[in-house]
């Protein structure tokens, strides 16, 4: 049989989902993790789901915090992005508002992170509203462009692009990993287990 | 093939008993991306509904397992050479496992077929509370006992412990709920409420006109602020239940009553009140009750959540050491305790179905002995259901994931029982320590019903600057720099003592 040091090495990434109340979150989450779609209740507090993606070069697994969009207490927001290796800032094309939001939520994670620490991508949630569209495709992706950040425009009713966002986030991430990886064997270092580079946090 | 895949799960109940977990977890993800390559079938048996053991021969070796999982899928393996004999005597010492003989067939001599119900560990009758049992559900005759002549609450605490222990019976909870819900007082006669009643009900047809006198400009910024999170969400609650069936359904448009501000979830927390009070007027005062006069309030600002989560914590201290110290070893986003939140917030309306959520709150409402049963509830949970998180060592968000896994498939009964008992043990303690000091005063009879003050001493867990008033009590009477030291390098105010 196949020994487990075998297989291609194994990364652990914590995602957080955020953005404001009712633009599909846990929609995008359920859809992707479970693929599937239903009315869900407005979520309260977090929720969290994990999913395996066997690439070439590597098994990622996500694990996917999947939080409120209103948060009344507010001291644990701070939990939910500690230590995220990406963030889908999800915003709803048929309501303007929520793209504002979203900018404010960019600028919540710049305060915590630096450019180099996390992947984001911008989500424009909710294509199959397409007559209720309020949020031009190009004005998403302009942002997205001027910020650096990850674009997709999904939606988790019918199923559009949801594993594609969450594939260029994993491309992204191994991509990052891959430059690590080269600065640390320029620097004469041998294999380094990387899966312990993104440590999980188990304590602090 | 099948059969390597039954050794996959006989093997699974043995592994469960030892190895050192903290490398597992990280073992566990290779073998699980292996295995979904090659198509295993992997599941924790321990959450599984039953097991069937179909024989297919005399001797027992041959036949069919199906596993059933809660939800009633099944999963069929075939045993063509043997084995099954072996799979039967592991189940059958298999702590979790029960055995179900199936109606008309102990007598049988030749066995075809073993059922195995799988049972979380029942509470011994020595952790049950002493008065378990002593009383039925509330229904009409008992609660017409309570009242007399007059309408007016007999004996209020007797009525509060029959409703802690027994719950109030489905048709009458729209009678009794306005009175637990702190809408009408216990002292009120008929009479006086029939007059508030109508008192209620103009007001609150006040509050509606003026919410449609508003300007145009108001009623737009209202709109985005308000309506729109709370049709969403209206719309996304509870539409399963009958009375919030159909489109374009009065009731629905009842919850869009926006005086109070308004926060996710809350119509979580008023829907079954709509659906059991009935009358439009009549909820929203019982739920403005609600909001005001119980502890869960749904939209807490974050001094209240912590002090919940105090609280909490101190209780798991107290009553479930290991758990604590499991929390303790993750630091502080430990202890921050994100799983229990949600159960906090909505009352575990999502983690149990309405039928038990509701006893819960039931229970909470009646104030019997302490204002924070809700709190008991979440210790019995984690005493309950909380072993593996020790066992496996858990860190935050796998913990998150376990208790999250656990909503709707936990038994609210048991759960219930193993709360009563806690608060009855808490009741039993010589001494308490000063961080639970409020737990047992915000009561209205008193915790402590015979008149019994327990003993105060000082748990030392408070930052320097603040003096406790029971520091000179017992042994830990000045904050010792050992516990100190043990919170990390960044004291946050989460931990501050509040009075």
């Amino acid at each position: 049989g196949t020994s487990l040091e075998e297989i291609r090495p194994t990364y652990t990434y914590k995602v957080v989902l955020l953005g404001s109340t009712s633009v599909g979150k846990s929609s995008l989450a359920y859809r992707y993790v479970k693929n599937d779609f239903k009315e869900s209740l407005p979520t309260v507090g977090c929720s969290f789901f994990t999913q395996i993606l066997n690439l070439e070069v590597a098994t990622v697994k996500f694990e996917i915090w999947d939080t409120a969009g209103q948060e009344k207490y507010h001291s644990v927001c701070h939990l939910y992005y500690r230590g995220a290796s990406a963030a889908l800032l999800v915003y709803d094309i048929a309501n303007k508002e929520t793209l504002n939001r979203a900018k404010l939520w960019l600028r919540e994670l710049e305060k915590e992170f630096l450019p180099d620490e996390i992947v984001i991508a911008l989500v424009g949630n909710k294509t199959d509203l397409a007559a209720e569209r309020e949020v031009a495709t190009e004005e998403g992706q302009e942002f997205a462009r001027t910020e650096g950040l990850l674009f997709m425009e999904t939606s988790a009713k019918s199923s559009h692009q949801v594993d594609d966002i969450f594939m260029a986030i994993a491309q992204e991430l191994l991509k990052r990993e891959q430059e690590k990886t080269s600065v640390l064997s320029q620097r004469g270092g041998s294999t380094a287990d990387l899966r312990e580079s993104r440590a999980r946090t188990r304590c602090c | 093939t099948s059969s390597a895949s039954s050794l996959d799960t006989s093997a699974q109940l043995q592994e469960s008993n030892g190895q050192t977990q903290s490398t597992r977890w990280d073992e566990q993800q290779k073998v699980f991306a292996l295995e979904q390559l090659c198509g295993v079938f992997r599941v924790d048996l321990g959450q599984m509904r039953s097991l069937r053991l179909f024989f297919s021969d005399e001797a027992c070796t041959c036949g069919q397992l199906v596993v059933a999982s809660r939800e009633s899928q099944y999963k069929i393996f075939h045993f063509h050479h043997g084995g099954l004999d072996k799979l039967s005597e592991v189940f059958q010492q298999w702590k979790y496992c029960t055995e179900t003989h199936l109606k008309g067939q102990q007598l049988a001599d030749e066995k075809t077929c073993m059922q195995f119900s799988i049972r979380r560990p029942k509470l011994p009758s020595s952790e049950t509370h002493p008065e378990e049992n002593a009383y039925k559900r509330l229904d009409v005759s008992a609660w017409l006992r309570h009242l007399n002549e007059a309408g007016q609450v007999e004996e209020e605490y007797k009525l509060q412990k029959a409703i802690f222990f027994g719950g109030i019976d489905i048709s009458i909870r729209g009678e009794v709920w306005p009175f637990l819900l702190h809408y009408y007082s216990y002292e009120s006669t008929s009479e006086e409420r029939e007059a508030l009643r109508l008192q209620k009900r103009k007001e609150y047809f006040e509050i509606q006109e003026r919410r449609l006198a508003m300007t145009p400009d108001e009623q737009k910024d209202f709109w985005r602020k308000v309506q729109f999170t709370v049709d969403k969400d209206v719309v996304r609650t509870d539409r399963s239940n009958q009375f919030f069936r159909g489109e374009d359904n009065p009731n629905v448009e009842t919850m869009s009553n926006p005086t109070i501000g308004y926060s996710q979830g809350m119509s979580d927390l008023v829907a079954p009140l709509l659906a059991e009070v009935l009358d439009e007027s009549d909820t929203f005062w019982c739920f403005v009750g609600l909001m005001q006069n119980t502890i869960f309030i749904s939209s807490p600002r974050d001094e209240d959540m912590e002090k919940q989560l105090m609280y909490l914590r101190e209780l798991l201290r107290l009553m479930h050491p290991r758990f604590h110290q499991h929390l303790c070893s993750l630091g502080e986003d430990g202890l921050q305790m994100l799983f229990c939140h949600r159960w906090i917030l909505l009352c575990f309306k999502r983690e149990f179905p309405d039928a038990e959520a509701l006893r819960m709150w039931e229970a909470c409402w009646a104030h019997y002995q302490t204002d924070y049963f809700h709190l008991f509830i979440c210790v019995a949970i984690v005493v309950i259901y909380g072993d593996d998180v020790i066992e496996q060592q858990l860190a935050t968000d796998q913990m998150l994931l376990h208790f999250g896994n656990l909503a709707m498939h936990m038994n609210g009964e048991l759960v219930l029982r193993k709360a009563r008992s806690l608060l009855y043990q808490f009741h039993l303690l010589p001494r308490i320590p000063c961080s639970l000091h409020d737990l047992c005063k915000l009561c209205g009879t008193g915790m402590w019903d015979s008149g019994f003050i327990p003993a105060v001493e000082c748990s030392g867990h408070h930052p320097e600057c603040e003096s406790c008033p029971y520091g000179g009590l017992a042994e830990g009477s000045s904050p010792k720099p050992g516990s100190e030291g043990k919170r990390g390098s960044k004291p946050r105010d989460v931990f501050a003592f509040r009075k």
